[in-house]
């Protein structure tokens, strides 16, 4: 039997960090006051890192991942496929990704890429869907095979299927071309496949997803009222990237049921949190904001409220008019930063309706989009009088204490005060 | 009833005991390992200099060390106490502060009643801050205290590029090399470093009266430097050091004072 390599010693030893990292993120959450068993779900998805392989067998669909939020779930769902969304929040993967990549790197995509080496399974992915958003995303497929998986022999990437984002939302035309993007998106996975999409399997989908909306936005609005924290929140959109639509409904259902029964919490401090995602297990930012007591009410971070593309005006149940719909959903009502036309990313923060202590501008190193918008939105703050803060990381640990300083004196900032 | 004021900063931790809001006593010591110990030890030293050695004592902690301090009667934000402390020592004309403490740069704006609205941070390097000067120091092998009386000898200001820590090692290293003097690199760095800060002041971030604390303001060298650069007047206060331990205690009496009106 053949000694490991070094880099094969390296990405054992980095899936042992990786477990205990995910573990520790998990444990930190069970113990707090606000621990509930309804939750138990929610750790048990959010606390690992999961195979695509993994996913497929619990899930009994073929997997397809992809990046980002503008390929409607729907679709993947009506062609009986398991979505599974190519993010990571862990750090320890990023190692292994570090060698290889540009030295300021997304740090969410450098540890996706991470964490594609330490699957040790053989990949079971029928495809990968990538939507055109931001610089970092549209060469992903490039990076990540420059960096082969060390635990697979003569492993092949997936299949690749670029989803061209129109970066005008707001235009006819741009609206148009993600319309047509779409259907040549569904052209390809039923080449993948070897079958059509049916009107009946699309609609039943959609009326799935529409609960699982309802879901999200009733758990939106708990967190408005102090019932569910930033940490909690994060782990439940995990389990809605990494499983099934279907257990996590169920899941959901019942975490509702449970939090309407308890006793509306109005915080003192509420934030709006915005910018650059955060994925379990990185709670850094998420711990630290409550360190300095201070409760995330309410964000617009793409892995967790965004996640909710907004209702869904449905007039022709066709496929066409199906398809149409979700395309005005995934795409004209996104506020990815990405977007030249993006006020309504910044009215959103207006419209939350909360008294707010302040923003809370997450930038992770390298996140360029949201690096951008941080001054228009900074801006936006100041001509609104709401306090602003920016706090730019990464997933290494090292800088915590730093942050908390600074969030500790943003706590206690007397905004009111005439300067 | 004392108060100790501890501020367990990364390079040096310092305690100011204060009664009645009166500073009885102060002293700084080295951080080392054993954080706690340094600062009871601080802390006895001080009780027997102003002869209270056996009263009680409310310990109110500041710093990047203030979780480590187990017992603490009260942990306070250093941001907080720097604003407390710089505001109460200067009979509240203080409208703007620069904190420059050993790893980070705090520039915070005050209201006319003390109040903060506003603050910015240097990110997570050294650069401009005091263990910058300590590492400096050590190439040249010139105690920081002297830094001030070379630099007002320099010919001419060497030019310092770079504000990273590690980089400028090596062009300090470089510039000796060239047969540079020590005044005119010293009094490069000390422009340097004022640019830096400089810079984080940038975009309102300051009010006239602008008070400079933290243990690199006792070099005059720098202070002069950072007047020139913003082309704004600064008040160094007597013991910029101890401002933070000070208004930690100072935001202890406060909430004590608070505490006792509540329940009466």
């Amino acid at each position: 039997m053949n000694e490991p390599s070094r880099q094969q010693r390296l990405t054992i030893k980095t899936q042992g960090e990786a477990r205990q990292e995910y573990a520790a993120a998990a444990d930190w959450l069970r113990q707090r006051p606000d621990y509930h068993q309804v939750f138990d779900y929610f750790l048990e998805i959010a606390g690992q890192a999961w195979t695509a392989a993994e996913v497929s067998e619990r899930t009994g669909r073929p997997v397809v991942q992809h990046l980002c939020n503008q390929a409607p779930l729907e679709i993947f769902h009506a062609m009986g496929l398991q979505p599974l969304r190519l993010a990571s929040g862990c750090c320890a993967v990023s190692r292994l990704a570090e060698a290889g990549l540009p030295a300021l790197m997304c740090p969410m995509l450098r540890s996706a890429i991470g964490a594609q080496r330490v699957q040790a399974q053989a990949s079971r992915v029928l495809a990968r869907v990538i939507p055109t958003t931001c610089d970092w995303t549209v060469k992903f497929q490039e990076l990540a095979v420059a960096l082969p998986n060390d635990l697979q022999k003569n492993s092949s990437s997936p299949p690749v299927h670029l989803l061209e984002l129109p970066h005008q939302r707001h235009s006819e035309r741009g609206q148009a071309r993600f319309q047509e993007e779409l259907f040549l998106l569904i052209d390809f996975l039923e080449q993948k496949i070897g079958r059509r999409l049916t009107r009946s399997a699309l609609l039943t989908s959609v009326n799935l997803y529409r609960e699982a909306w309802a879901v999200l936005e009733s758990l939106i609005a708990l967190r408005r009222d102090g019932r569910l924290a930033a940490a909690w929140f994060a782990a439940i959109c995990a389990a809605f990237l990494f499983d099934s639509i279907e257990r996590w409904l169920t899941a959901a259902q019942t975490l509702v049921s449970y939090l309407q029964n308890q006793k509306v919490r109005p915080a003192a401090r509420s934030v709006f949190l915005c910018g650059s995602p955060i994925i379990f297990p990185n709670l850094k930012l998420l711990r630290l904001i409550e360190e300095a007591k201070m409760y995330v009410a309410a964000d617009e971070l793409c892995a967790s409220e965004r996640l909710w593309p907004g209702g869904m005006a449905v007039d022709d149940r066709s496929v066409s008019g199906l398809i149409r719909a979700l395309a005005g959903r995934y795409h004209r009502a996104c506020q990815c930063p990405t977007f030249a036309d993006n006020e309504r990313r910044f009215n959103s923060v207006r419209a939350v309706g909360l008294p707010l202590k302040g923003i809370i501008y997450h930038v992770l190193k390298g996140c360029h989009p949201f690096d951008i918008e941080s001054l228009t939105m900074e801006r936006m703050a100041r001509e609104a009088n709401i306090p602003f803060i920016r706090i730019e990381t990464e997933y290494s640990p090292e800088d915590a204490r730093t942050i908390l300083t600074r969030l500790e004196a943003f706590a206690n900032i007397d905004h009111g005060a005439s300067a | 009833m004392i108060i100790a004021g501890i501020d367990l900063g990364s390079t040096a931790i310092k305690l100011a005991l204060v009664a009645d809001g009166q500073l009885l006593w102060h002293k700084a010591a080295p951080t080392a390992p054993g954080q706690e110990k340094i600062a009871d030890n601080l802390l006895t030293e001080g009780l027997a200099a102003v002869g209270r050695s056996g009263e009680t004592v409310v310990r109110a902690v500041t710093g990047y060390g203030k979780h480590l301090l187990v017992g603490a009667d009260r942990v306070i934000d250093e941001l907080t106490a720097n604003r407390l402390g710089v505001c109460k020592a200067s009979d509240g004309r203080a409208r703007s502060l620069i904190n420059i403490g050993g790893q980070d740069v705090k520039v915070i704006r005050l209201s006319a009643k003390g109040q903060m609205t506003g603050f910015k941070m240097n990110d997570k390097c050294a650069a401009g801050c005091g263990r910058f000067f300590e590492v400096a120091a050590r190439i040249l092998d010139t105690e920081v205290g002297s830094f001030a009386t070379l630099a007002a000898n320099a010919a001419e200001a060497a030019r310092i590029n770079s504000t990273c820590a590690v980089f400028a090692e090596s062009e300090i290293v470089s510039l000796m090399a060239q047969g540079v003097v020590k005044e005119n690199i010293i009094a490069g760095l000390h422009q340097s470093v004022a640019r830096r800060i400089a810079g984080l002041c940038a975009g309102g971030a300051l009010e006239d009266d602008i008070y400079l604390d933290g243990g690199a303001a006792q070099n005059p060298g720098l202070v002069h430097a950072l007047e020139d650069e913003l082309c704004r007047d600064l008040h160094v206060l007597p013991l910029p050091q101890f401002t933070v331990a000070y208004g930690a205690a100072i935001s202890a009496a406060m909430a004590d004072s608070a505490a006792a009106k509540n329940s009466s």
